[in-house]
């Protein structure tokens, strides 16, 4: 498990290390991270209750499992400051879908997708929709319903009317 | 992301606000194929919110789709893969072949953005259509009232009530003044004149830079010394600011920015110097008129004068820019990050 904290801060939430406070995430499966709150209002729903001082005892964060919230403050490390990934940095963190194909890969990145969206935060949010666009640009239709795990609602007829409006686009 | 996890679970349900996201960002030609995956995609690709978001991220998008200067039209898409630029097709996109098989009738007047290219028919001025290669759709405009030369076209959106609209202006031929109309697409409608602008801004206006950028939800044409801008929310034209270059320049986007590329070649006046330089500005905050001068291009040509002949700019997934020198047969690929800051 990779957190921010550093000291073995009280779980109390509301701490302080030097200047910088601590806050408390629990995952949906009872995880705990402590994250220093400078890094963690990345996320504009948390810097929206730090606001409101809503952020002084434990923030329960539904829908993420551990397992993603580590990923998600692993994220927010790397951007602690400024905050704006710069063309190289987002290549590396891409770098690590390259093999999206993989199912474990495929499922931990839809996982970040909708912690990036619960959580919004914008700039993972757009770094994983542009590693799943890269990953699928080159798939067929019958690929995508596959990926997505979608089921056609076109009948036969209508598909095929479809496809002929624009047919250079099914051509290799 | 090699960890083992437990991958036989279910594909969890991504809501449609999330693939809206993703689908933005893919290349036009692979949402032709996604438009068949179902009919919420279909009619997702279909919206007018989509063509909005996708323009926004388009500049991203290492696609890029080129008009050759030579007769029959024939339009080719390319994909560009950080090395080569290649041809995504063997067949060509959309052979133009309009009114009469006889394309030779045609000027391409450009970009007019949202995907539209604008063709001008030669013999009645004041004729014209857009075209939108990837989508193959034509759409004929209405004669347009305004009388003069040259003729500039240009497409936005008025966000109030999420119309297209096309200005369509010239410069008159009897005032010094330029004269305007709109034309919003969907209604019945025809040509709107609308306010003109007097004295006309542009010197000696020429057709080679009839071409406009569409950036910052307004349209924006030069004339090599002062950018024009039109504002499709309030119908007006503007004058937008820069630095004073000193020098001539062209308008291209950048990672979704106006951009501004200066050609030194000139002050280079060893004609046989085979190295010219550019400087790229962007337009970082549109509102408060910020330009930053973000590259300097150094690059070895036997054209000198290349970038004053450069007639058309494409920069495309952020970092990569086309240039196309008109009329001698320099195309280049420049990576921005290859030059310095």
């Amino acid at each position: 498990m990779s957190t921010a904290a550093t000291a073995d801060a009280s779980s109390s939430g509301d701490t302080t290390e030097g200047s910088v406070r601590l806050l408390t995430l629990q995952s949906e499966d009872g995880e705990v991270f402590e994250v220093k709150e400078t890094i963690a209002t990345q996320s504009v729903t948390i810097k929206g209750m730090v606001d409101d001082d809503c952020a002084t005892s434990t923030i329960p964060v539904c829908n993420v499992t551990g397992r993603t919230l580590a990923m998600v403050i692993e994220w927010w490390n790397k951007h602690e400051i400024g905050a704006v990934s710069n063309e190289k940095e987002l290549k590396e963190w891409e770098s690590q879908f390259d093999t999206i194909d993989d199912k474990s890969d495929r499922d931990d990145v839809y996982d970040l997708l909708m912690a990036a969206n619960y959580l919004n935060i914008p700039t993972l949010l757009d770094c994983c929709t542009s590693a799943v666009a890269e990953a699928i640009k080159g798939k067929s239709t019958d690929e995508m319903r596959e990926f997505f795990d979608i089921k056609s609602d076109f009948d036969e007829k209508e598909e095929d009317a479809l496809r002929k409006e624009n047919q250079w686009a099914f051509e290799n | 992301m090699g960890r083992a996890s437990c991958s036989k679970r279910p594909i969890p349900f991504i809501p449609i606000e999330i693939i809206n996201l993703i689908l933005v960002r893919v290349p036009a030609r692979s949402l032709l194929r996604f438009r068949c995956v179902c009919k919420d995609w279909c009619n997702l690709i279909d919206s007018f919110w989509f063509v909005r978001n996708q323009v926004s991220i388009a500049s991203q998008q290492p696609q890029v789709v080129l008009a050759p200067n030579n007769f029959p039209l024939s339009y080719k898409s390319f994909t560009f893969n950080g090395n080569v630029l290649k041809e995504s097709s063997r067949f060509p996109i959309l052979e133009f072949s309009y009114r009469n098989n006889n394309c030779l009738d045609y000027i391409h007047a450009g970009e007019v953005g949202f995907g539209f290219t604008c063709f001008q028919y030669r013999y009645r001025p004041g004729e014209a259509c857009l075209f939108n290669p990837l989508r193959r759709q034509v759409l004929v405009l209405p004669m347009a009232t305004c009388i003069g030369q040259p003729h500039w076209y240009g497409m936005g959106i008025d966000s109030t009530t999420n119309a297209y609209k096309i200005v369509h202006f010239v410069s008159s031929v009897d005032t010094d003044s330029l004269a305007a109309e709109i034309y919003t697409l969907g209604a019945k409608s025809s040509w709107r004149q609308i306010s003109s602008i007097s004295p006309f801004p542009f010197q000696s206006p020429s057709i080679d830079h009839i071409t406009g950028v569409s950036a910052h939800e307004d349209m924006h044409w030069t004339d090599q010394c002062k950018i024009i801008s039109f504002d499709f929310e309030k119908e007006e034209f503007k004058l937008t600011p820069h630095p004073d270059f000193g020098k001539s320049f062209l308008l291209t986007t950048l990672r979704g920015s106006l951009a501004a590329v200066v050609s030194f070649s000139e002050t280079q006046a060893e004609i046989w110097d085979s190295e010219i330089q550019a400087e790229i500005w962007v337009m970082t905050d549109y509102e408060k008129k910020i330009w930053v001068k973000e590259y300097k291009i150094s690059m070895n040509t036997d054209h000198p004068k290349f970038w004053d002949y450069a007639c058309s700019i494409v920069a495309f997934s952020s970092h990569w820019i086309f240039v196309d020198g008109m009329g001698h047969d320099h195309k280049f690929l420049l990576d921005l990050f290859e030059t310095t800051r």
